[in-house]
């Protein structure tokens, strides 16, 4: 019994071996699977624990896929690669945080897998909605995958797909009231933290100029009916609710005290200038100006492990959706 | 015959006036040239911000005709029209300039629109000092280009008073206490500057010690090459560690303590990193001289901060209730930058130098815009300051709850301040905390109060938010 068993099993590596040097030596690619995290990225060591709390929580879930992060903004990238050439960077980081110094934008990540066999490859946006750079994100994507080889077997990608963001994107498939329900749950920590101080709790979100910025007031409509023991502001440095209009909601609650708190993945720059900076302009003192304490939190929702639970879940639902084997 | 005197006197004053405009003089440019020029020149482009400095210093607002791009002082300069190395020289020729000032490496960069302009008759001259001896030379030259030979002359007097003035107060500094600095130029290169630049200067003349003698020059400029090796071989010495922010220099305080291997640094240990803007300590115009003041207060607070002189104010004053706080809460000078004055003139408010009753050649003018720029005074009009006037007791309770970080204080009731009172919670706030005290319930929110009385107030303030580690700078 053993001898058929041995039998059996060399006859099994043996065929697999040669069937797939076989596919090989006609062309056929081996289709590996792997995740690429997008994100606007960050050069900051001490903020850079946002973006390895997502990454982490997503190996967890996918012990064995490839998991690689990718930076979109091209001046972050490079601080990153200036790096490598710094020999005390390298003794002091080199190895812990190897992955960064060769940190690339989600379009040679994708391209660098699919070089090294990973044809099978979800792109999941560390973004909070559907805004400029996820539209920008899924062009990428939607180009890639524009590619039509003339043999079936010669495609780069057996599947290249797109995750949500946090607050979820249009379409019916997935419900963008759900997405925003979830993601106020998240937030619990944050309205407990205000609840604790008798504060109200004003979000300072990113926002941008050339998209309706929207779906940050119908968020904050989201946060007030899921915690309606806490007043709750949310306003964006581009766009819609500006600050002056969550300064005109803040006079109009009578608010004494607020925690204040980015609605942004990662606590960089506009966190510690236009939050929490010392310029007039300021939200911290804007709201100051007014009469109203405030209490600046500086820490990224990438921080809170509920929150980048969010993003393994639009993994989960990207490959479900799709029909993606992993 | 008064008839006759008139013509006279006229005629006269136009042979003078010929022999002016005819005059031909010859000034050595950057390049060490000898070029002859005949000024004075009525209609001038410059297109570096610090020529443009120093021609609105010099009071040619009206012969100035066209900017650089990226002009951040004074506000006037903000509304000429720019222009660029990059535009066509038909774009300057229509314009009709007499006179084109830049600088070396524009001259270098772009020789054919400098050939086309010096072909169309334009008097083209390239200027750019390299140490203060320079600068002097610089300014001279650019009030003999201008006829403002005289306006220059007091330029340079004003400097070299300001900075006898600021040398008497560092000679009070033992030579054993003074502070051993790097200064950064340009951080991703971890450059800093030579020693002749006038970035030297400014941190030498406020008594700081450059641990970076041996830096050389890299290719005549005022940026050195150092390297972050030979930093960290001076990390115990570096008592402070200085950067200029800039154009050239997108750095952050955060930046560099997080820089690998800088935990070694002294000044890193000791929370002794500052950023200073690139406009008051690398340019060679008269602005230098709050670069040299802006260092000294970061070097040597107990002796550039000193607010002893306010204390003896029997009335304080507005101008120097914002010297009084800036001072002695330790706040940095705030600096006009281009993309802040591009956000301002959206919405017409108030840009850094328009203040019409505030001398700007004067250093109380950088307390002033700071405490403004802070957002410590409100009611900001256009224009004015009103300096002179004494600061009221409302607007002191508003400024400390808007500058510090102040805890909560207990609620309290005063007498004189209703709710409908537009400035009621902050000074509650204040008045809460025991930091202005109530008379009989009353706040007096319109009352002034002495030097002395505000500095009590300011050292309770900020005593209450050292408490909590946080200064609000």
């Amino acid at each position: 019994m053993k001898k058929v068993c041995w039998i059996f099993l060399v006859s099994v590596l043996i065929l697999t071996t040669f069937s797939t040097s076989f596919a090989m030596y006609m062309g056929k690619m081996p289709d590996k699977k792997a995740i690429v995290l997008a994100d606007f990225g960050t050069t900051y060591l001490s903020a850079l624990k946002a973006i390895t709390t997502i990454q982490n929580e997503v190996k967890k879930d996918f012990p064995n896929v490839e998991v690689r992060m990718a930076f979109t903004s091209n001046i972050i990238r490079n601080i990153w690669h200036k790096r490598r050439h710094d020999p005390v960077f390298m003794k002091e980081h080199g190895k812990e945080l190897k992955e960064f110094l060769n940190i690339k934008g989600p379009l040679a990540t994708i391209a660098d897998l699919q070089d090294a066999g990973y044809r099978t490859i979800v792109v999941q946006p560390c973004h909070i909605y559907s805004g400029e750079e996820y539209a920008d994100l899924c062009s990428y994507v939607n180009g890639l995958n524009a590619i039509k080889t003339i043999k079936a077997k010669y495609m780069p990608f057996v599947k290249l797909v797109i995750g949500r963001p946090a607050l979820g994107t249009y379409g019916p498939v997935h419900d963008y009231h759900k997405d925003m329900d979830v993601a106020a749950k998240a937030l619990k920590v944050d309205v407990e933290l205000a609840k604790k101080d008798h504060a109200a709790l004003v979000y300072m979100g990113h926002g941008n100029e050339f998209y309706s910025t929207g779906i940050y007031a119908e968020f904050q409509q989201v946060m007030r009916r899921t915690y309606p023991g806490v007043k709750i502001f949310i306003g964006t440095v581009e766009g819609f609710p500006s600050l002056e209009d969550v300064v005109a909601a803040l006079k109009h609650a009578r608010v004494k005290r607020v925690v204040l708190k980015p609605l942004m993945i990662v606590a960089g720059d506009h966190a510690n200038n236009d939050m929490a900076g010392p310029d007039k302009d300021s939200w911290k003192n804007t709201i100051k100006r007014v009469g109203i304490h405030v209490i600046p939190i500086i820490h990224g929702l990438g921080e809170n492990h509920a929150w980048a639970r969010i993003y393994v879940q639009h993994i989960k639902d990207a490959i479900k959706d799709n029909h993606v084997k992993f | 015959m008064k008839r006759f005197f008139g013509m006279a006197l006229l005629t006269v004053l136009g042979i003078i006036l010929a022999c002016v405009s005819a005059r031909a003089v010859t000034i050595q440019d950057a390049a060490g040239k000898a070029v002859t020029v005949s000024p004075p020149y009525q209609r001038i482009i410059s297109l570096y911000g610090a020529h443009t400095e120093n021609l609105f210093a010099l009071g040619l607002n009206k012969q100035i005709i066209g900017v650089s791009r990226h002009e951040a002082y004074p506000p006037e300069a903000t509304e000429k029209p720019a222009f660029s190395y990059h535009d066509d020289a038909e774009r300057f020729l229509a314009a009709h300039p007499d006179l084109v000032l830049v600088r070396p490496m524009i001259t270098r960069g772009y020789p054919n629109l400098m050939e086309k302009l010096r072909k169309a008759g334009i008097t083209v001259v390239s200027l750019q000092p390299r140490t203060v001896q320079e600068m002097f030379a610089y300014w001279k030259t650019l009030g003999v280009l201008t006829g403002r030979e005289k306006s220059a002359e007091k330029m340079i007097r004003r400097f070299k008073d300001q900075v006898a003035a600021i040398r008497k107060r560092v000679a009070r500094i033992p030579l054993n206490k003074r502070k051993r600095v790097y200064f950064e130029s340009i951080h991703s290169r971890m450059k800093t500057f030579a020693p002749s630049s006038i970035a030297i200067y400014a941190l030498k003349t406020a008594g700081g010690i450059d641990v970076a003698t041996d830096a050389k020059s890299a290719h005549g400029t005022n940026i050195a090459d150092y390297g972050k090796e030979r930093i960290l071989s001076h990390a115990n010495e570096i008592d402070v560690f200085l950067a200029q922010h800039g154009a050239m220099n997108h750095v952050t305080q955060r930046r560099i303590y997080e820089e690998a291997g800088f935990e070694a640094i002294k000044a890193v240990k000791n929370h002794q990193v500052f950023i200073i803007d690139e406009m008051i300590v690398s340019r060679p115009t008269p602005r230098l001289i709050l670069g040299i003041t802006q260092i000294g207060r970061f070097l040597y607070p107990s002796i550039f901060n000193d607010v002893s002189d306010l204390k003896q104010a029997r009335t304080l004053s507005r101008a120097g209730f914002a010297e009084m706080f800036v001072k002695m809460a330790g706040f940095p000078f705030e600096t006009p930058g281009y993309r802040r004055i591009r956000a301002r003139k959206k919405k017409g408010q108030h840009l850094y130098g328009d203040f019409r009753d505030v001398d700007y050649h004067r250093v109380i003018s950088a307390y002033i815009e700071t405490a403004v720029e802070r957002g410590l005074f409100q009611n900001i009009r256009k224009g004015r300051f009103f300096p002179d006037k004494p600061i009221r007791r409302r607007d002191i309770a508003y400024s400390l709850f808007v500058g510090l970080d102040l805890p909560e204080g207990k609620p309290c009731k005063m007498l004189d301040v209703p709710e409908s009172d537009p400035d009621s919670a902050h000074i509650e706030a204040v008045a809460g905390l025991g930091i202005m005290k109530l008379k009989q319930g009353k706040f007096f929110p319109d009352g002034t109060v002495s030097g002395l009385q505000a500095y009590r107030i300011l050292q309770r303030a900020l005593k209450l938010t050292e408490k909590k580690g946080n200064s609000g700078s």
